[in-house]
Formats: structure tokens, sequence, C-alpha cells
């Protein structure tokens, strides 16, 4: 294939370029620079960033598995259906990402809240939410859950319905479709768009803080942990800091891969 | 661009600078309503950053321009005089730890032991607040089952105001328009100080000098005790 014709950047183009990267890559390296690197191994073997870790792990795996199975086919109905709602619900699912997180907490609490319109009976039938790791999953699934429809969504709707088209010509129904052509078309899409909600969840603070409290393996999620130790341990939160860049490093490769988008 | 881009620096920088006789305070949260009252009382211009004693500290240390220190303990002050943060401290309060509930107290719950079953916040041991809760906890033998130990002491008063808790360990002087305030039996064995400091890298000291004399004298003193600290005097 031939190389596209490409005129080159302007010069102000790449000092932009070079400011952006400094701006975003120096703060990056500067944690790199200060984590505690020779003792990296046994302060996260210690139980309390254990406990984190593993409870940041647990909550995010529910919360990107409720992500996709409602997800996905939200992202379908969006990409499939035309019309003035389309527009507005397109609106409601990617508000939670321009939300301030610590609204998200308030919006949730007033929701899920022991005195909120679903929390209020649910708590006469003897089933709280608040301060439970429940609270952790539904603040992850709040805000990462906008990340998934509105990427896969943009996905399914450049991927087109051509083949769709075709399984429905041969006789299959709306749901056989979905299931045996949809989705295993859109597979790299979708994990790409796990992936990236995955990465949400992980780095979720405001919400949780406001709407789940703060106990040590029940709703203590790594940024939580990082935010208190700060400086009564801060080799700790360094340490725990590097592992999420690490791990949010990983998952945006795997997003790019998955996504096909190689440069 | 470029311009643009140096237009919105200078900008930016603008906003931190005060005037010279305003004195830029960081103090802990639980001083948010007196140090106000103090500094029109007393005539002594300041603007103030409201916040976790531990957090203020971390800006400090991050290069946070100030020009006074107050914390809620000493332990946080200690850390901070220890990195040469601050000049001398000088104490110029007492707080006590107490039980926060909600308005009216409709639980009636008047100590610890009151707590069976009921939804209990407390501050992380980590921060000053729970410091002083597990000393009191400890102290009297009653174990603390809290539903969360919260990052700062306003997060406890938060979670109770909204109903979320149903008691938690919070100041004396927490009490507000949607939360009471109950005597914790034990907690006059456990105050905790309250320290004032010049910032070392103050830009005005003379104003940061004026500001803390005005809270270590009579009118300060005694706003301060209107509002339930323990004074000297």
């Amino acid at each position: 294939m031939a190389e596209p014709l490409v005129t080159p950047p302007p010069r102000t183009a790449w000092l932009a370029f070079s400011l952006a990267a400094a701006l975003i890559g120096l703060p990056l390296l500067g944690l790199v620079v200060r984590a505690p690197w020779a003792r990296l191994p046994s302060l996260l073997a210690g139980h309390e960033a254990q406990q984190a870790l593993g409870l940041s792990l647990g909550t995010c795996l529910v919360s990107t598995a409720v992500v996709v199975v409602l997800g996905v086919p939200t992202s379908l109905v969006l990409a499939r259906s035309t019309g003035r709602w389309v527009q507005v619900a397109r609106t409601l699912f990617s508000l939670p990402m321009v939300l301030p997180p610590v609204v998200a907490g308030l919006a949730l609490l007033a929701t899920f809240g022991r005195w909120g319109v679903v929390g209020r009976p649910l708590s006469h039938a003897g089933i709280e939410i608040g301060f439970t790791t429940t609270a952790v999953v539904i603040s992850q699934v709040f805000v990462s859950l906008p990340f998934m429809i509105g990427s896969l969504e943009a996905a399914l709707r450049t991927s087109g319905t051509h083949h769709e088209v075709v399984a429905a010509g041969l006789g299959a129904n709306p749901l056989r479709v979905f299931l045996t052509v949809t989705v295993p078309m859109a597979a790299p899409s979708i994990g790409a768009a796990a992936a990236l909600a995955f990465a949400r969840a992980l780095g979720e603070f405001g919400a949780t803080l406001t709407f789940a409290g703060s106990l040590p393996g029940v709703t203590r999620t790594l940024p939580l942990e990082i935010y208190l130790l700060r400086e009564s341990d801060s080799d700790l939160s360094l340490a725990l800091s590097l592992v999420l860049l690490v791990v949010a490093a990983v998952l945006v490769v795997a997003t790019s891969r998955w996504s096909g988008n190689r440069g | 661009m470029l311009a643009a881009l140096a237009l919105a620096t200078v900008t930016l920088a603008g906003c931190g600078i005060t005037t010279t006789n305003t004195a830029t305070v960081f103090a802990a949260s639980s001083l948010a309503t007196v140090f106000p009252q103090i500094s029109d009382a007393a005539q002594a211009p300041a603007t103030f950053s409201f916040d976790g004693s531990s957090g203020l500290v971390d800006q400090l240390a991050g290069g946070a321009p100030a020009d006074v220190l107050a914390t809620a303990d000493r332990t946080t002050m200690d850390r901070a005089v220890k990195a040469g943060l601050v000049g001398t401290p000088r104490q110029f309060a007492t707080n006590r730890l107490a039980i926060v509930v909600a308005r009216g107290n409709p639980l009636s719950i008047t100590d610890l032991t009151d707590l069976t079953g009921r939804k209990l916040v407390v501050c992380a041991p980590e921060v000053p607040c729970g410091r002083a809760a597990a000393q009191i906890a400890a102290d009297r033998s009653i174990p603390l089952r809290p539903v969360s130990q919260e990052l700062k002491v306003a997060d406890v008063v938060g979670k109770v105001a909204s109903g979320e808790a149903d008691a938690g360990l919070a100041y004396t002087t927490d009490g507000t328009d949607r939360v009471s305030v109950v005597p914790l039996p034990g907690a006059e064995r456990h105050l905790t100080t309250l320290w004032i400091a010049v910032v070392t890298d103050s830009p005005h000291p003379a104003v940061a000098d004026a500001f803390i004399s005005a809270v270590t004298g009579t009118t300060g003193q005694t706003l301060l005790r209107q509002r339930g600290f323990g004074t000297g005097g």
C-alpha cells in the first residue's frame, strides 16, 4: 500500500507537543523516581497493602462484569436506534464522565443511602447498602459504565450492520444475531472498552469516599489507602501509587491493541 | 500561542499573590467557623484554607504558599516542625472528642456502650481525631466496631449529618444545625491540643505574627471558648 501523502505539522505544533508531553510525562516520571524501589516487594507484601490491593482487584472485576453485561446491549440499542431520545439517552449516559466524583457520591447517597429514594424501602426490608463492599461496586459501575457505552457505541456504529442484516435474512432472530454476530465481531472493541472501564473503576475515589466510607478490607480501596497513608507512611503510599500507574499503563496499551490503533 | 500561555501563567500566578496586610492561614477543619470570626473581630485580615491537619502539612511540604499553620493536634505540628516548615509553635486551645449524633439525639446515645448494633463512624488512626478515639477506647477497654474509618473529621460529621451513620466520634466543637454533640466520658483525659506557628517561608511574617497574636490574645481566646474549645484562661 502506498504511503498516504502527509503535510508536515507546523513547528509550533511540535512546540505544543513538547509542552504537553512534559506536562503529562514529568509528574509521572516524578512518581517513578520517588518510588521506594528497594523496599517495593516488602512494602507491597504487607497486610495493609494486600488488603487494599485485593479489595480493589475484586471490586473492579465485579464492577467490570456488571459494566459489560449492562453496557454491551445498551451500546447496541444506542448504535442502532434513531430519534431525539437517542441523543437524550446518550447525554444521560455520558454525564458521570464529566460529573465531579464527589457529586456522583452525593447522588448515590441521595438514592441508595439509608434515607434515599431506593435506600429507604431497602432499609425497611433490612438491606443497607452504605458502608458495604456493594456500595463500592455501585460507585465503580456508576463512574465506569459511561466509558464502556461511549467507546463501544462508536465502534458498533462504524463497524456497520452488513453481517447482522445477512444473518437476519437467513432467519436468525434478533437475540441470535446479537449473540452470534454482533458480540463476536465486536469482541476486540468490547475488550478495549472493558479495559477502559476497569481502569476507571480502579481509580474511583470521590464517590467511594462519599458513599461507601473507608474501612480496611471492606470499603478502603487502593486510592483511599493511598490518600490516607500519603503522610503517615508515604513510602507505602508511593509504592501503591506505582502499582496503580503500572496497571493503568498496561490497560491503556491493551485498549489500543484491541481497538487496533497500532501506530 | 506562546504569548497566550505566558499570559495564562502570569494570570494564574497572580491569583496566589495576596495584598501584604492579609495573612494566608492554613488551618484544621475544626477551626473553620471560629477563625474567620477572630479575623473579623481582631481586625487581623486573613484568607483561609481549611482542611485535615495532615493534608495541610502535606501541602506546605509541597511548597504551598502560606503564612500561618494551625493544626488540630501536637503530632501533626511536630511533623511540620521536624520538616523545617514552620517556626516555634504555640499551643492556643484544647479540644476534646465527643459523640456526634443526629440532631436531637433520637437514639438516646450517651456513651460508647450505647453503640451496640448502631452504625458508628470514626476517624482513621492515622489522623488526629482517630488517634484520640483509639486512646480513649483503649483507656476504657471498650472495643470500637466502626463501619468506617474516615480520612478526616469533617467526613465523620458528614456521614452522621446525612443519616448514613447513627453516631460518630468527632470533636465537641463540631455541632451544626444537623448534628448534636454528646459529651464522651473519658475524653477529658485525652484532650487534643491545637497549635499555631508561622510558616518558615512566609512572604509576610509580620502579618502572620499579627494573626497569631489575635488568636492567642483576649479576643481570640474568648471566641474560641464560645465555640467550645478549651483555653488556658
